[in-house]
């Protein structure tokens, strides 16, 4: 057993060498024609605080807490979000969301409800995209591509063809992309904000 | 500062007009000789060295025999000499191309770029989109050869010639470009009004506070304006069958059904003015004066049908603002024969030549592609259904629901895809100025 943390470090080496010589597919979001993948997808992103610590966090608190109704209506004006939580972690500021449709549509919708706010909690991110957002669009996009996790396949045949192996490609992959998310479940699929609030009798949108 | 305001003898003409010509021919050319095509397009700018004068929005008197206008794929612009940090401001959909984005319109299986034209879908070729409209074939054939005259300066990669129909019906038997947006500056402010920037670059967009982003060099890009132009087959007889199966389920007139599907009779007039017969067509003053707003259950006009999906109008929407958020405006001229009544099925092309302008593809075009005409998220009866006319809807998967004031909604099942993407270009019309700018060193 003395010698696993060497073989661990031999693994981590040649992983790394392989990642090097045969760079991974890195999987982008995944589009198709069923309803169930594209309603309720998810974005996970994830922004390197400039300078983390007790008082950036509270001051994205007091932020946070401020301007939680312009939020909060934001997000009920965007109309295709079914959750979304800011969280962090490790130096993170974290945006999980749950959302209907294209992200790129979402982000821009987004940011025409609430860029405002989104521009101030931005003011805490290091390397933040060009402000404010609503000049910016597209390069917020962008940026939103480069900070949103990937996202493993569902399918993992596009990776794995023996599910007892370990294959290179997943090795590779998670290598390049250590963080990720790894799968989601859904109670009720292929359901959007919208007909859910509306079965649920609850205003679902401009009337 | 704020950028100069769009004015008719900078702009484009075809992006405010048009032209209601009978003939329209498309060229997607390759730029081989920098230099050689940057010089025609000089020519072509002041209409000199017997080139035809790209046209502009200022009135005519006689209608002029050949009308000419042109855009810039990215790497078209590339291919012109713009440079490196330049090309690298623009924005990613415009970059990517329409061949990258197309899973995002919905170009999926038969409809996806393989299946494409081999010149459109290759940005090493697809540099510009040269797009003539002419009283006549002949007009149109010496425009070509204004192109062609450059030898082997230039290569053109595909061509698309579009003949209008009589009455300006499109193979699918509706009259078409009955609505178009309106827009503030050029078009009375009366009702709904797009703000500039919602088709010029470098304005307040219809987002509220929101501007598209800027590329680079001003110079270059002001008051320019996006088009993703699409070649859309149509299986019209698989669209008349349709029709009929529809209407033997359902006990219903063929017409009514069609009706319903489009959110317009066929000549036209709309389901809200005129619900339950066609009547006279309306006069075009009118014919295009209506909303959804009363018609809260879609039980007049279906929420998924193409009209109501691509232009919610005043009726209810799930993103709110959002009604007049997509809007593009649409040229589109037929090619092909139109198919006389009770003729046998044939294998001849036929569809739509599509222009669709807009500010930001993805905000406008795409976001129209994706969310409302292939997912109907706009409204929560529809999510998961696509548009019947234009939508993609797989081998019979096909799905469209009628609401019904006092008996149960009629809901037509199995219904192929009838329009198949052939082609689909991304490009970016400068204003005349950044024409001249382009070709200054020409």
């Amino acid at each position: 057993m003395i010698f696993d943390p060497v073989i661990r470090g031999a693994k981590r080496v040649l992983i790394a060498f392989w990642a090097r010589r045969e760079p991974p597919h890195v999987p982008g979001r995944h589009y198709s024609p069923a309803v169930a993948d594209n309603v309720q997808r998810t974005m996970n992103l994830i922004m390197p605080l400039a300078h983390p610590g007790p008082e950036t966090t509270a001051q994205i608190v007091k932020l946070l807490r401020q301007r939680a109704d312009d939020l909060y209506s934001g997000l009920d004006n965007v109309g295709t979000v079914h959750f979304a939580r800011f969280l962090v972690i490790d130096g993170n500021l974290q945006m999980i969301s749950v959302f209907d449709g294209d992200i790129e549509t979402y982000i821009r919708d987004f940011i025409a409800s609430i860029g405002h706010v989104f521009d101030a909690a931005l003011a805490f991110v290091k390397d933040p995209p060009p402000l404010p957002t609503a000049e910016n669009p597209a390069r917020f996009v962008d940026w939103v591509h480069t900070h949103d996790l990937i996202q493993m396949p569902d399918d993992l045949t596009e990776l794995v063809d023996d599910l007892s192996l370990l294959p290179r490609s997943l090795l590779t992959l998670t290598h390049t992309e250590p963080d990720s998310q790894l799968g989601m479940y859904r109670a009720y699929a292929g359901y959007s904000a919208a007909q859910i609030r509306q079965a649920l009798g609850l205003d679902w949108g401009e009337q | 500062m704020s950028p100069a305001i769009p004015t008719r003898d900078d702009v484009q003409g075809w992006v405010l007009s048009g032209y209601n010509y009978p003939f329209s021919r498309h060229h997607v050319v390759a730029v081989h000789d920098r230099m050689a095509v940057r010089s025609l397009l000089r020519d072509a700018v002041t209409g000199t060295g017997g080139v035809t004068q790209i046209q502009s929005a200022l009135p005519w008197g006689e209608r002029p025999p050949l009308l000419a206008n042109v855009g810039f794929t990215h790497s078209g612009l590339a291919a012109l000499g713009v440079g490196r940090a330049d090309l690298d401001r623009f924005p990613t959909d415009f970059r990517m191309g329409a061949a990258r984005r197309a899973i995002r319109v919905g170009d999926f299986g038969d409809n996806a770029p393989n299946h494409w034209d081999v010149g459109t879908r290759d940005s090493s070729r697809a540099h510009l989109l040269w797009s003539m409209h002419g009283l006549t074939i002949d007009d149109l054939d010496r425009g070509t050869a204004e192109l062609a005259g450059l030898g082997s300066a230039l290569d053109i990669v595909a061509t698309y010639d579009g003949t209008a129909l009589p009455d300006n019906v499109v193979h699918f038997g509706y009259v078409d470009g009955l609505a178009q947006p309106r827009i503030a500056g050029f078009h009375e402010p009366a009702g709904d009004i797009s703000p500039l920037g919602a088709f010029f670059l470098g304005h307040p967009s219809q987002f509220e506070g929101v501007i598209f982003d800027m590329p680079s060099p001003t110079e270059l890009v002001t008051n320019a304006t996006f088009n993703a132009f699409r070649v859309l087959e149509q299986d019209v007889f698989a669209f008349e069958d349709f029709l009929d199966d529809a209407a033997d389920q359902t006990g219903r007139n063929r017409e009514w059904v069609a009706a319903k599907i489009c959110g317009r009779w066929r000549n036209g007039n709309s389901l809200v003015t005129h619900p339950d017969v066609a009547g006279e067509p309306d006069d075009p003053t009118v014919v295009d004066t209506f909303g959804f707003g009363d018609d809260p259950r879609g039980e007049v006009c279906p929420f998924a049908s193409h009209i109501r999906r691509v232009n919610p109008r005043d009726g209810e929407m799930v993103t709110r603002s959002a009604n007049n958020s997509r809007r593009v405006i649409r040229r589109g001229m037929p090619y092909g024969p139109l198919i006389e009544p009770g003729q046998p099925r044939d294998d001849v092309a036929r569809g739509l030549i599509g222009n669709f302008f807009c500010a930001s593809l993805t905000a406008q075009f795409e976001g129209l592609q994706h969310d409302w005409i292939n997912q109907g998220l706009h409204h929560p009866n529809i999510v998961g259904t696509n548009d019947p006319i234009s939508g993609f809807n797989g081998t019979g998967d096909g799905v469209f629901t009628i609401p019904m004031a006092d008996e149960p909604d009629i809901i037509l099942r199995g219904f192929d895809t009838f329009t198949r993407t052939r082609a689909s270009v991304y490009t970016i019309m400068p204003t005349l100025s950044a024409l001249r700018w382009l070709v200054r060193s020409a």
